[in-house]
């Protein structure tokens, strides 16, 4: 196995590369689907496995923008990997934004706020 | 319509104080359609106009909120599937930007959309922000098709009271109306 997941970007939503080789996620784009649950529900059903027979994973998250429903179900994979990290794994996340997207710096600070996993932000001129 | 209001119409749009505006039907694809093209225009202003993101960001969740709760839908022919309605405007004058959505309501949404309005009104930034992420670790109400906190959101982004109207248009449904501003700086000001 290598590719978990591999869901391509759309104009309204963003590219998901979940890897076991590399033990990487990666998500990039514009998030506002029209069911953000069930846009997502893929990705939590494949963390949930991923983490039965893997203890380690580096997230990089390119996110220029999210809508509500998508930042409460980002907060729900963000409690998945807290209780992962709870059980052992090692997990490092990074938020990428652009400098002018004062939206995307301000999401990344938030989610930061409550979680006690390594999560860096990253400016990054896009 | 007559041609003359047409006319007025066309005179009314092309002033310039309207940034852009849709009237008709809600789906996800004119909402990516709609989205797209605010993007461009921003884009083509900025720098002059910053908080594009933010303008961006009220526009998507308005729009998000009428194709979830619209009362007005057109039912299409040969199917059974009903397609929201509501219309959107963004202008702006000399300090704001203001984003302006409309469409109809049941009668029985007003009152929780009223008290929804009112309580971000009267929030200060700490507090609503407390309130969002409160309210965003509410299991998922069933009921609804977003995640409930939409017009928190759209309070936060906008830093202004929210403007709002409801109009009676017949015994089951109210126009409603909400307009979220942004403090618009000028190039060379504050960035």
């Amino acid at each position: 196995m290598s590719e978990l997941l591999n869901i391509e970007k759309t104009k309204s939503s963003p590219k998901i590369l979940l890897d076991d080789n590399t033990k990487e996620l990666f998500i990039e784009g514009q998030s506002f689907p029209e069911n953000a649950y069930a846009f997502y529900q893929p990705l939590l059903d494949t963390l949930n496995n991923y983490f039965k027979t893997n203890n380690e994973l580096s997230i990089k998250l390119r996110l220029v923008y999210i809508n509500t429903s998508s930042y409460k179900i980002i907060l729900d994979i963000m409690d998945l990997l807290e209780d992962s990290h709870n059980n052992g794994a090692i997990i490092n996340i990074q938020w990428y934004y652009d400098p002018d997207n004062d939206v995307a710096m301000e999401t990344g600070e938030e989610i930061k706020e409550d979680l006690s996993l390594n999560f860096e932000l990253i400016e990054e001129e896009q | 319509m007559s041609n003359k209001s047409v006319y007025d119409l066309n005179h009314f749009l092309d002033k310039g104080d309207i940034f852009l505006s849709y009237s008709g039907q809600i789906t996800q694809n004119i909402i990516v359609e709609f989205s797209e093209k605010l993007q461009k225009k921003l884009d083509l202003e900025s720098p002059n106009i910053p908080f594009t993101k933010k303008i961006f960001a009220i526009f998507v969740e308005l729009l998000q909120n009428m194709l979830h709760y619209s009362a007005k839908e057109m039912i299409l022919e040969n199917s059974t599937k009903k397609i929201p309605e509501g219309i959107v405007t963004i202008t702006k004058d000399d300090n704001y930007i203001y984003i302006i959505s409309g469409n109809l309501i049941y009668n029985e949404q007003k009152d929780d959309l009223k008290r929804r309005i009112e309580l971000v009104n009267n929030l200060s930034a700490d507090e609503l922000k407390k309130l969002y992420k409160e309210t965003l670790k509410n299991p998922p109400d069933p009921n609804r098709k977003g995640a409930g906190i939409g017009i928190i959101d759209i309070s936060r982004k906008s830093q202004h009271q929210l403007k709002y109207e409801f109009r009676k248009i017949d015994k089951n449904t109210y126009f409603f109306s909400v307009r979220a501003q942004i403090l618009y700086k000028k190039k060379g000001v504050i960035k």
